[in-house]
């Protein structure tokens, strides 16, 4: 079969006079801008606003510099006014630096003392000379009863 | 000084040609009236896109009708590809002109579509303008008797209807776009993606089925 292109372009091109029914484009427009205003009355809000913000960061790049920069000016700013001015505070040096206070051992210093509470401090032979009185240790002293009560004495002694 | 003057000539110098690259081309100036249009669209001027809508329905009508044989299915889907367009105008960069970019979401909408509803369709005929009556290829394939004629242009239209739909959805894009709407291979690569070459190769095939399926059009 002879292939003949001319001859069926030519009738192909009859399909250039076919036209939908009168009054079709007329109406088109009308319809399309009440089909476009129902769709963005259905369409939720986030929707709407990630088509803004992709169109808007796709048109122009320039926007995109622009505000990528602002963005790491801000974080920047922010950063810079959390972090306390002069280096750390004294109170975190405190914190950190403040030994432990020593335990201070306290013995009752007569029968009487478990009744009216007078204690005097311990020195432990081999702990070793107690540091002398540290400002920064104002932490309670520790109170580590060594000596038997007086009630648990015998009352006599062989 | 003969010498001198002859010299770029003789180099293969050609001054048609180089004054062209040299002098700055008209812009066509449909393309700078869509530019514009596409311009206002983007600054928010929706009256802007509503002048390019009544300005390429017909002709994108046309490209999706001869694509589905079906008038309902197009009307659809002309509201779809311009709904598209709106929503992606502001991304367009015009490094094609607006009408290849348009016509190349019709296509890809319609061909889409088209795989999605499969093989069953119903075919509607369209209307034809009076300008067929002049047609000379029309007139040499009917009779004179004009009630006749127009029984026959129903069945010339419906037997080469039939024909395109027999055609596969890449093939039937290139004979609508080259034949239909009488676009160039340049353009119709650059609206399907797709190389020039291809273009071409489809359309020989397409043209040899259409032949098969038409041959008895063409017989007296």
């Amino acid at each position: 079969m002879k292939h003949d292109p001319d001859s069926i372009q030519k009738m192909l091109r009859l399909k250039r006079h076919e036209r939908p029914p009168e009054g079709f484009f007329e109406d088109f427009l009308s319809e399309f801008q009440v089909r476009q205003r129902n769709v963005l009355l259905r369409e939720p809000l986030w929707r709407i606003a990630l088509d803004r913000i992709g169109a808007f960061f796709t048109t122009d790049r320039r926007a995109q510099w622009a505000y990528g920069t602002a963005t790491i000016a801000v974080v920047a700013v922010a950063g810079y006014s959390v972090l306390p001015a002069g280096g750390p505070s004294p109170t975190t040096e405190r914190v950190v630096s403040a030994p432990t206070p020593a335990a201070e051992t306290f013995v009752a210093t007569g029968p009487s003392a478990l009744v009216s509470g007078e204690f005097a401090p311990l020195s432990v032979p081999g702990a070793g000379p107690q540091p002398p009185g540290d400002p920064s240790a104002d932490a309670r002293p520790h109170y580590v009863i060594d000596a038997r009560p007086v009630s648990y004495a015998p009352p006599y002694r062989f | 000084m003969t010498a001198a003057f002859a010299a770029p000539f003789s180099a293969g110098f050609n001054p048609a040609w180089d004054s062209a690259k040299v002098r700055p081309r008209m812009e066509d100036p449909s393309r700078a009236e869509d530019n514009d249009l596409v311009a206002r669209t983007q600054a928010g001027d929706a009256t802007a896109f509503d002048r390019l809508v009544v300005k390429y329905s017909p002709r994108i009508y046309a490209v999706v009708y001869n694509m589905t044989a079906n008038h309902e299915d197009t009307s659809d889907l002309l509201q779809d590809i311009f709904a598209r367009a709106f929503r992606a105008i502001k991304g367009f960069r015009g490094k094609s002109s607006f009408s290849t970019w348009l016509h190349s979401i019709a296509i890809n909408f319609t061909i889409n579509f088209l795989r999605k509803r499969g093989r069953r369709h119903t075919v509607s005929l369209n209307d034809v303008d009076a300008g067929i009556e002049r047609d000379e290829e029309f007139i040499e394939m009917t009779s004179p008797d004009t009630p006749r004629r127009a029984h026959e242009l129903r069945e010339i239209q419906m037997r080469i209807t039939d024909a395109m739909m027999k055609l596969s959805e890449d093939h039937r894009a290139v004979v609508t776009l080259h034949d239909v709407q009488g676009l160039s291979h340049p353009e119709i690569s650059k609206i399907l993606g797709i190389s020039e070459g291809t273009v071409r190769s489809r359309l020989f095939y397409a043209h040899q089925k259409l032949q098969k399926y038409l041959n008895d059009l063409r017989e007296p």
